[in-house]
């Protein structure tokens, strides 16, 4: 059995070096950040449902067994989440002997010392937990544990640290116990000091042994001198709307001041929960704990309580993408105040601004600009997408809002239509614009893109004829025609590095006439002579688009017959050689053309195929993968219209996946007079 | 001797054809050996020593080597009897009729006569080009390929092959199916043979069946329609089928529902059992003879065609007997305006005219009337003419679903005279159409001038608050478009006031050409386009442009809607007709009952 257990630890060991991945504590500084704590292992995390939504976190917390049951589901979830944080669940205390079957535990189990377990004078063993014994931290526990942790744990590779839980101050609580092992129950004063000191020495004992790059945090405890040896802590059972504003401030001005004082990188998490009630969907409570915790850095996270960790609950706010804190916590109305009580405070983000009423009444803030409130579907009262430039707020509540967004970056479009933004299922994702650039004539396409790589946005635009590429300061760069100046049709445009260099190209296609595509450099010089995308015959014209379809890296250039034709999408190398037949994206029957875009709409990391009707056909918005399998479909205007939909995809909410953005024209026609 | 003897003979030789008839009746010996006894007097008779033995050995010689040439021909001419001769494999097709484009099945009998068992027996099967197989059964079970593998068929085993498929071909041409069956035989040696049947048929008939339906009678000068119908009556749907028509000399086609591809109608997928018409005019010039219609079908595979039964049918035509011609007052019609048409009429014929109705109609629907009548003439004698009126509106505007083509439009119009021919008895009613009028139109224009704060699509567009209160900014979006244009504008020009307390935010789109310009002096909004295309193709773009203005509400303006524009008006010239449009709009104000989120929040608030 030892020998079994001994292949299976090495086994583990080996696969974990194998799927580690290099500093997977590699948070980028962006917000919203959520936390789950997910204590189940086993079949539950094989269920590709339950990996999906764990992927959607910024951090999870799993049972340490978990790396000898689900081996699989670290490769999974990390290849759908990169930049994802995993802890595994370390009691520094109890031993469960109920739960603890998995070989991991089992093996365990018969290294702990016989004078490892507390006690009392009596030697009877002692419980924090119901239904588990307790280890007694002065004893050869405390060292065993830390080098559990390395040994065994983080050696896998599996993990990017550990999340030590029942961490508390004081020992004296339990009742009478003997931490010093002298066979005298000890006074409440000894056995506490023992106590936070021993927690204290393992703290430090494990950052020893586990370096630095790797992740510690504790549930329970804000001790000072914890701090140099963490990261943080989580904050189980947060004070939310539901607790009196009393609780609130004392709790956040912990979170908030001992984030401060971490040795390491910090990782807080904020645990609002239910209450032990399983009431999921009381929102003001999910805003109120959410914006508490953006106020700081903390991971949130709302799960049912302290009795069961174990949901896959997930609100509006989460995938809101605020990008980099912009400045520190504020009071509305007294911006020079520093500590936190009940208040009006906000955070501003690079994308948006939070805001968090802790006070006993409702208030109006003004905004001091445009904000937008997020597209919600479970509490749209509040989260209906209006642009304010004030807002009321409950009394402990909180909203988070976003700077509208009134460009369209990365992405071709028509100058001067109306850009409404959708997600891949045709769900309203930001507030619509109008896209349009004074600086050009209506109608003729424009792109917003660092072609120089200087980190601003040039300008290339493309009109009946020309060509033209610009720089940030608008100086003209180059100017070609791709079709020859007797052509006026009309120019389509795609920007995009085509090889691994990054430099980026022009794939141009003929509004009307004979399908030509073509490749340009920045020069407008042409890297291939252009190849026929359908028949020579055909002179419906060719939309262009460029695409990773493969999610390899390597780039195809996606095509659409612009008009006239069946709304045939085609796939072609760089070098103009069909690489599938494609796909009729709509009937066979409709001759309208098709408008044609690409990007990863839907998160797996793979580009999707998203086309609009041409015109003749009404605006429907399809998403395939690049075999034509159907995906979703929506419209993106009136049903009845009949001037089609033009298409690009970009993301402009940098959340990193892109929008489906529908350059539509109904919103000119809509006249009281019909 | 000699001399006697040679009289003997010359005595005994024929001298006339009776002669002869008789002689070669009684002596058939000697006339037989009479070019041999010949041949042997002139080369060998005393040249060799043994001189007849030499030529009966030359003779014996000789029949030899005809009698081996004979053989030789014999065997080349007639080959000998093969192993598959013995075998029976033969092709008969049910109906005995074939039908072009209707099920048949071909029926191919094998009996072995031979001595031997059939091995590995195999069926290939060659159809005609566009032969639609349907089912191929095998002594009664069904197989679902063309190369078909037997059961080895022993000495005296027979079979049955069923192929049940669609027929395609020229009605009283031909088509070839071919039958391969190939097979092992052979006790010491296997032996591979095949044996092939062929079978040709030649439709009778078609499932393509085709009428004709033509006017009791034409008139000449005039023009004429005639209907086309066709059905398809087979079981299977005709992928295409071409009907090519030969029109009668004088007869000049018009138009049809159906369009003509280089120079025949092209129908597509006529499923089974369906049928349907062709509807076609065309003009007959001053034609005395009576005319002969001919439409040849064929049905179209790809590159192949094949030719169905012909149709053809005559009718009889007859002179006009009225002369007809019209005119408008006005060069241009202009939408919700009256035009006025005149109508000149004269009996061209050789008699009296009665009931005579005069009318005006146009197949457009820019008219309010499809046909206007004048007062009914009682009679029209030889040579006499006159004018008629008629004054029609046109109406303001045309739904583009009733148009089929949207630009540069035209009315067209016709004179219709409707008469008997007076104390002839005959009470049928003539008609003759006058030629065509086709008269430029004034584009209609539907000139749009409205405020949102919200998009269609529930997209909040404007900013500030609902309703706009003292002191505070509600931005909205004005949008001007144009639509419903048939013909292009030039030198379009609109423009539109800001009032007190509303001012120009910059923020502006245009969804074609240049946007609109500001001018703080005159507080004017312009927008000025070199040219408006038409609209009205519903798979046109839009033409229009909008622009944000911010309305901060004074306190006098509390309790009432605010306006946001004023003086709003269009002005440009018709690119088709030359027609000058003008047209004012209402104010612009904060009263938005068609905005999702503005409606009712129009009113100013404190």
């Amino acid at each position: 059995m030892k020998r079994l257990l001994a292949l299976l630890l090495i086994t583990t060991f080996a696969c974990g070096v194998f799927l580690k991945t290099t500093n997977a504590f590699n948070q980028p500084n962006t917000f919203v950040r959520t936390a789950n704590y997910f204590l189940l292992s086993g079949t539950e995390l094989e269920k590709p449902e339950t990996i999906r939504t764990l992927s959607q976190f910024n951090l999870i917390v799993i049972p340490l067994e978990a790396q000898v049951y689900n081996q699989d589901f670290f490769k999974t979830i990390r290849s759908q989440n990169k930049n994802i944080i995993i802890l595994a669940y370390v009691p520094t205390v109890s031993w469960n002997d109920l739960y603890w079957t998995d070989p991991l535990h089992q093996a365990q189990y018969p290294e702990i010392q016989q004078d490892w377990w507390l006690r009392d004078a009596n030697a009877k063993q002692v419980s924090v937990w119901p239904n588990t014994r307790a280890l007694n931290l002065n004893s050869g526990w405390s060292d065993y544990l830390a080098h559990y942790v390395k040994d065994k744990v983080l050696s896998t590779g599996l993990w990017d640290g550990i999340f030590y839980d029942e961490v508390q101050d004081s020992i004296s609580w339990v009742g009478t116990v003997d931490v010093d092992q002298n066979g005298v129950n000890d006074s409440a004063l000894t056995a506490d000091q023992i106590w936070a000191k021993k927690y204290t020495d393992l703290f430090s004992q494990t950052r020893a042994l586990i370096g630095q790059d790797a992740i510690m945090i504790t549930n329970g405890s804000s001790n000072p001198a914890f701090a140099p040896y963490v990261n943080g802590r989580m904050f189980e059972t947060f004070p939310s709307s539901t607790n009196t504003l009393a609780e609130w401030k004392g709790t956040t001005q912990d979170y908030l001041t001992q984030q401060k004082q971490v040795g390491y990188q910090n990782v807080d998490i904020v645990n609002v929960n239910s209450d032990n009630t399983g009431i999921k969907d009381n929102y003001q409570k999910i805003r109120f704990g959410i914006t508490t915790t953006l106020l700081g850095n903390g991971y949130f996270g709302f799960d049912f309580g302290t009795n069961s960790h174990n949901q896959l609950w997930t609100y509006d706010e989460y995938p809101i993408a605020l990008g980099a804190p912009k400045t520190t916590y504020k009071n509305v109305y007294d911006p020079a105040k520093t500590v936190i009580d009940q208040g009006v405070w906000k955070r501003d983000f690079e994308r948006g601004r939070v805001l968090v009423n802790a006070t006993s009444s409702t208030v109006t803030v003004p905004l001091d600009g445009d904000f937008e409130k997020i597209h919600g579907a479970q509490d749209p009262t509040i989260n209906d997408g209006s642009i304010v430039s004030e807002i009321t707020l409950a009394s402990k509540d909180g909203i988070i809002l976003l700077r509208p967004i009134d460009k369209i970056t990365k992405a071709p479009f028509r100058n001067g239509a109306f850009a409404r933004i959708f997600n891949a299922t045709g769900k309203t994702k930001r507030t619509g614009f109008f896209a349009y650039d004074s600086h050009f004539k209506g109608g003729i396409q424009i792109e917003y893109i660092d072609w120089n790589h200087d980190g601003r946005l040039d300008t290339i635009v493309a009109d009946s004829t020309t060509v033209r590429v610009f720089d940030a300061d608008g100086n003209l760069h180059a100017t070609f025609m791709p079709y020859g100046e007797t052509y006026k049709n009309g120019v389509n445009i795609a920007v995009a590095p085509l090889e691994p260099n990054g430099e980026y190209k022009i794939v141009t296609g003929t509004l009307r006439e004979k399908p030509i595509v073509k490749i340009f450099d920045l020069e407008g010089k042409p890297l291939i002579t252009g190849f026929y995308a359908y028949d020579k015959n055909f002179r419906g014209g060719v939309n262009v688009s460029v695409a990773d379809l493969n999610g390899d890296g390597s780039k195809q250039i996606v095509t659409a017959a612009a008009s006239q034709g069946g709304a045939h999408i085609r796939m072609f190398n760089r070098n103009g050689r069909l690489l599938s037949p494609g796909f009729f994206a709509y009937a066979k029957t409709f001759n309208g053309g098709a408008y044609v875009a690409t990007g990863d709409v839907d998160g797996d990391k793979k580009d999707d195929i998203v086309t609009g009707m041409g015109i003749g056909g009404a605006p429907e918005v399809r998403v395939f993968d690049k075999t034509g399998k159907l995906k979703s479909s929506f419209f993106a205007g009136e049903k009845t219209k009949k001037t089609g939909i033009k298409i690009a995809t970009s993301d402009l909410d940098e959340d990193g996946t892109m929008e489906i953005i529908a350059l539509t024209t109904d919103v000119f026609t809509l006249s009281v007079f019909r | 001797m000699l001399p006697n003897n040679q009289s003997q003979t010359e005595s005994k030789k024929p001298h006339s054809v009776l002669d002869h008839a008789v002689h070669l009746s009684i002596q058939p010996g000697q006339l037989i050996l009479s070019p041999f006894r010949r041949w042997f007097h002139k080369h060998y008779a005393g040249q060799y020593k043994f001189d007849r033995a030499v030529f009966l050995f030359d003779l014996v010689l000789m029949s030899l080597i005809g009698a081996l040439f004979a053989v030789t021909l014999f065997l080349i001419l007639v080959p000998p009897k093969q192993f598959r001769d013995d075998i029976n494999f033969r092709a008969t097709v049910a109906p005995h009729e074939v039908i072009s484009g209707a099920s048949s099945t071909l029926v191919i009998d094998y009996e072995n006569r031979t001595k031997e068992t059939l091995r590995n027996p195999k069926l290939d099967l060659a159809f005609p080009k566009h032969f639609l197989l349907q089912s191929v059964s095998v002594n009664g079970s069904n197989v679902d390929t063309h190369n078909i593998s037997l059961n080895d068929i022993p000495v005296g085993g027979t079979g049955t092959i069923h192929i049940q498929g669609v027929m395609f071909g020229d009605v009283h041409g031909t088509q070839t199916f071919e039958s391969t069956l190939t097979f092992k035989h052979g006790t010491k040696q296997e032996i591979t043979d095949r044996k092939i049947a062929t079978y040709t048929f030649s439709p009778a008939h078609s499932t393509l069946e085709l009428g004709l339906s033509l006017p009791d009678r034409a008139i000449a000068s005039q023009t004429m329609s005639g209907t086309i119908t066709y059905k398809n009556t087979g079981s299977i749907n005709m992928r295409s089928v071409r009907i090519k028509p030969e029109w009668p000399n004088g007869f000049t086609f018009i138009d049809a529902s159906t369009q003509i591809q280089n120079g025949a109608f092209v129908l597509s997928n006529i499923r089974a059992g369906s049928s349907g018409e062709i509807h076609f005019t065309g003009k007959f010039g001053n034609v005395t003879e009576n005319p002969t219609f001919t439409f040849h079908p064929s049905f179209v595979f790809d590159k192949d065609a094949y030719k169905q039964e012909t149709l053809v049918a005559s009718i009889p035509i007859l002179p006009a007997q009225i002369q007809l011609s019209h005119s408008v007052e006005s060069n241009i019609l202009t939408p919700g305006t009256n035009a006025v048409f005149r109508v000149h009429y004269k009996n061209i014929g050789n008699e009296t005219l009665s009931h005579v109705k005069i009318s005006l109609t146009s197949k457009d629907p820019f008219l309010t009337k499809h046909e206007s009548f004048a007062s009914e003439i009682n009679t029209l004698k030889q040579g006499e003419e006159g004018d008629v009126t008629f004054t029609i509106s046109v109406r303001s505007s045309v739904d583009a679903a009733l148009l089929t083509s949207y630009e540069n439009l035209r009315v067209r119009t016709n004179a219709i005279a409707r008469y008997e021919v007076a104390g002839s008895g005959d009470p049928t009613q003539n008609k003759v159409v006058g030629d065509e009028l086709s008269t430029p139109l004034t584009t209609q224009l539907n000139f749009e001038s409205f405020a949102r704060y919200t998009s269609p699509g529930g997209d909040q567009i404007g900013r500030g608050p609902l309703p706009p209160r003292v002191g505070q900014k509600t931005s909205y979006w004005i949008f001007w478009n144009i639509d419903d244009t048939t013909n292009a504008i030039e030198n379009a020009h609109f423009e539109g006031t800001l009032p007190e307390h509303v001012t120009f935010t910059g923020h502006k789109t245009s969804s074609e050409d240049n946007s609109v310009i500001f001018d703080p002096q005159t507080r004017k909004i312009t927008w000025d386009v070199m040219r408006v295309p038409s609209t009205l193709n519903p798979e046109t773009q839009v033409f229009s442009v909008a622009f944000e203005v911010a309305l901060t509400p004074s306190s006098t303006q509390i309790g009432s809607p605010a306006t946001l524009l004023k003086n709003i008006h269009f002005s440009g010239k018709d690119r088709f007709t030359g027609g000058i449009l003008n047209e004012s709009k209402p104010d612009i104000t904060t009263n938005l009952p068609n905005d999702q989120k503005a409606q009712n929040k129009g009113n100013i608030k404190p």
